[in-house]
């Protein structure tokens, strides 16, 4: 287990989002003041919040990375405040932000600063992935083919045995398009770091700019 | 299980402090000087119910006593009576003292115990007869002679008097106190030992504090508490092998300070057992294993169990086992002057924290 560093922590629910969110950090040299920690899904980025919450000393600022999945960003965001006293839970707002949020609490001492961005843009239903997407250039033609294939493999009737989920539809399109480009299975993360993604593409100076307004 | 909740207004460092929820064994951290071992002290009074004893135990712990002799100047007296009970009211506050003094207790409103400074003459009823107790702040009529301080104790009983003299009002609850000790962390040779042994002695309680030396030593065989050459209580040990009996110092601090806790421990049936800094001089494996046998024994002898610790290890060792038993984690925390605890109820969310080496203390 990594020992932690800062007193300013993000978490996240699981490898995929932190080797991502590492390497673009790295790639856009936002300053590392906050240690990234991986909670191994959604309700471990709770669990870990509350602890996290009673220990206020040791974590100054608080951020969360959570999926959209097939839910509207407004719920995560009611999920959320659900698992906040209602003294903190009342200074959140009722909708999600589309530049993510950053609530800063009166009493610094016993409460941290607490930010929420819901992938992949806290509008839209959704995952990682797709947040992923929106950094691949607008004229890479591989991206287009990797949509066609996908819908053809939905088609294919009756399912093919072991076949992705419907919900993880986005994971399927973009493994696929990492895996036509040079070098071929690159990870999300590593795309960066070779050029493949921008990283400094509209979608992702948002997120970076929300990291920016919590962290420092 | 004795206390359900703490309640302490102006004792020590605590200006309020509220533990709404208490179980039958209870781990609390925090850092230096945050009020660990007084939030401990705090309870010893509680448990005793006020009791002189209990008083003069706490302020020996801290080098500091009631004065023994007294000064033919009865206000040279109060002088040092006010001194002493300065040393336990929040921030040393004179003001504190004369308006109220300090409360400990369960709730606000019941099952508490009130300390207070307060002012006693002989009044003029009843031929002198009768003691009247003011306020320390009250204006007394100069006809009045001999009016001395003291410190009033409330508790369910009613109430106490003490003075520095030597002739303090015995407390009108005595044999049937609530069983409470204290092991501090020293590991010196405690006294009182034999007559913790005796009581135990040749009972089922024997096995146990065998079984919990062995943690340390497995190849114990035997274990008495005898006299020594000096004529001292010595705690002795056969052990496998060997062809003589040999003192458990021998074996080091750790088994020790083992034998001090659990020897206290099956003292306390019923009662209340407070151990400082619990962790000292023992290994990670050991704590774990003496944790169990804490939990096993406080539960057959309905002993409430507090114990404060440094160690990120003994929380580990802690969480481990709070699963299986009633076990409750504190953290104090100095926010300011105002100390506050965090209370940690939930076993599952105490391991999960120890397994994702989330940041407790």
């Amino acid at each position: 287990m990594k020992e932690e560093k800062f007193e300013k922590k993000l978490l996240l629910e699981g490898k995929d989002d932190l080797h991502f969110i590492a390497n673009l950090c790295q790639s856009i040299s936002l300053p590392e003041n906050f240690d990234v920690i991986d909670c191994k899904s959604c309700d471990g980025v709770f669990k870990q919040l509350e602890l996290r919450l009673s220990n206020p000393k040791m974590n100054r600022v608080l951020g969360l990375v959570l999926d959209a999945d097939a839910k509207n960003p407004t719920d995560r965001l009611l999920s959320l405040k659900n698992r906040l006293n209602k003294d903190i839970a009342s200074i959140f707002p009722d909708i999600m932000p589309e530049d993510g949020l950053v609530v800063t609490p009166a009493d610094r001492k016993r409460f941290p600063i607490i930010g929420l961005w819901i992938m992949p843009d806290n509008i839209h239903h959704g995952m990682l992935e797709d947040f992923v997407m929106k950094l691949i250039p607008n004229n890479d033609l591989l991206i287009s083919k990797a949509e066609e294939i996908v819908t053809d493999i939905e088609r294919i009737s009756p399912r093919p045995a072991g076949r992705f989920k419907d919900v993880h539809r986005s994971k399927a399109k973009v493994h696929s398009y990492l895996a036509w480009k040079d070098e071929p299975g690159v990870p999300m993360g590593q795309a960066i770091t070779k050029g493949i993604l921008d990283p400094h593409s509209e979608s992702a100076n948002k997120f970076v700019d929300w990291l920016s307004r919590l962290f420092n | 299980m004795l206390l359900k909740s703490i309640y302490i207004e102006n004792y020590k460092g605590f200006k309020h402090l509220v533990v709404p929820e208490l179980g039958q064994v209870n781990l609390i951290w925090g850092t230096n000087n945050v009020g660990k071992s007084s939030l401990l002290e705090a309870i010893s009074i509680y448990a005793s119910e006020g009791s002189v004893e209990q008083i003069e135990n706490v302020l020996n712990l801290r080098d500091e006593q009631f004065p023994k002799v007294m000064s033919p100047s009865t206000e040279e007296n109060d002088d040092r009576l006010v001194d002493v009970l300065l040393h336990l009211v929040h921030n040393y506050s004179r003001d504190i003292l004369e308006k109220g003094a300090f409360v400990i207790g369960e709730s606000q409103d019941k099952d508490i115990i009130r300390f207070r400074l307060v002012k006693r003459y002989r009044g003029v009823k009843d031929n002198g007869q009768e003691i009247v107790t003011a306020a320390y702040n009250d204006a007394i009529d100069d006809t009045i002679n001999d009016v001395y301080s003291a410190i009033e104790i409330t508790n369910k009983e009613g109430k106490n008097y003490i003075r520095t003299n030597g002739r303090l009002s015995l407390p009108k609850n005595s044999s049937d106190d609530c069983k409470c000790i204290f092991v501090s962390s020293a590991t010196k040779m405690f006294t009182g030992i034999g007559g913790l042994w005796s009581s135990i002695s040749m009972t089922e309680m024997e096995g146990k504090i065998i079984e919990a030396l062995r943690i340390i030593e497995p190849r114990i065989e035997k274990f008495n508490i005898l006299l020594d050459e000096s004529m001292r209580m010595t705690p002795f040990v056969f052990l496998e092998g060997d062809f003589d009996k040999r003192r458990l110092s021998t074996l080091g601090d750790g088994i020790n300070r083992i034998l001090r806790i659990v020897l206290a421990l099956v003292n306390c049936k019923d009662g209340v057992l407070l151990v400082d800094e619990i962790e000292y001089g023992l290994h990670y494996s050991v704590q774990t294993k003496l944790w169990k046998i804490i939990n096993q024994l406080a539960q057959q002898l309905n002993v409430q169990v507090f114990a404060t610790t440094h160690s990120i290890d003994c929380i580990h060792s802690f969480a481990r086992c709070a699963k299986d038993y009633g076990c409750m984690a504190f953290r104090l925390d100095n926010y300011d002057g105002e100390i506050e605890v965090q209370t940690y109820a939930d076993a599952d969310n105490l391991l999960y924290a120890v397994s994702e080496n989330i940041e407790l203390r």
